[in-house]
């Protein structure tokens, strides 16, 4: 995640890519709670480099963050106190 | 419920912002991510792309973005269904048959068969003999 936030456009690039590419790897506490948000401040970006990589991959990540937002959707809504 | 509507409408807005974008590039991507984005979010939010989208497809200066927008559109078609089909795109269908350029009239030419299906409708059509055009 550090690279994401590299202060070099090229590594953070590249750390952009990675993340969404290895997204179903991270374990489900990054996943709800900093791969929305760090989405939503990459959408906001005005970097051309970065919204670069973020158009060409956005179809992918959408299906991606979905995913995971009805993921936890559903753990929430299943959830019973004991 | 108020949360997830803001966040959606959050990337419908950037993404349109994709298309209209002084880059070629992204441009580009925006055409070639929207079949996907229509498919994953909702199709019927097509309403709120098909003016950028059609301006890619048909009168975009930069080559590569109408070949984009071209290799996606029997997808967008098949996304949207026929009745958007023949309401949108029929009139878009035409004036792409009158391209001159060799290498749009070969990418449709190549998804011919997909367009077709899906202005087609088994139901509402049945075994009549329809004339799409």
């Amino acid at each position: 995640m550090e690279l994401v936030y590299d202060g070099e456009i090229n590594v953070k690039c590249a750390g952009i890519k990675l993340v969404f590419m290895i997204i179903d790897a991270l374990s489900p506490e990054v996943k709800a709670c900093r791969i929305t948000i760090l989405f939503i401040e990459l959408l906001a970006s005005i970097n051309e480099e970065v919204l670069k990589v973020i158009s060409s991959q956005i179809g992918l990540i959408v299906f991606k963050v979905k995913r995971i937002y009805w993921f936890f959707r559903d753990l929430i809504y299943s959830w019973k106190p004991i | 419920m108020k949360k997830n509507t803001n966040y959606l409408s959050s990337i419908l807005s950037n993404f349109k912002e994709y298309g209209i974008s002084k880059l070629e590039e992204i441009r580009k991507n925006f055409s070639y991510n929207l079949p996907a984005i229509l498919s994953v979010i909702d199709p019927k939010q097509f309403d709120a792309f098909k003016s950028i989208y059609l301006n890619h497809l048909l009168i975009e200066k930069n080559l590569e973005i109408r070949q984009t927008a071209l290799a996606g559109l029997h997808e967008i078609l098949k996304l949207i269904g026929w009745e958007e089909c023949h309401k949108v795109f029929k009139d878009v269908m035409k004036t792409l048959f009158k391209e001159t350029n060799f290498v749009l009239i070969k990418k449709l030419v190549e998804q011919i068969n997909e367009i077709l299906e899906a202005f087609y409708d088994e139901e509402v059509w049945g075994n009549e003999e329809y004339v799409i055009f």
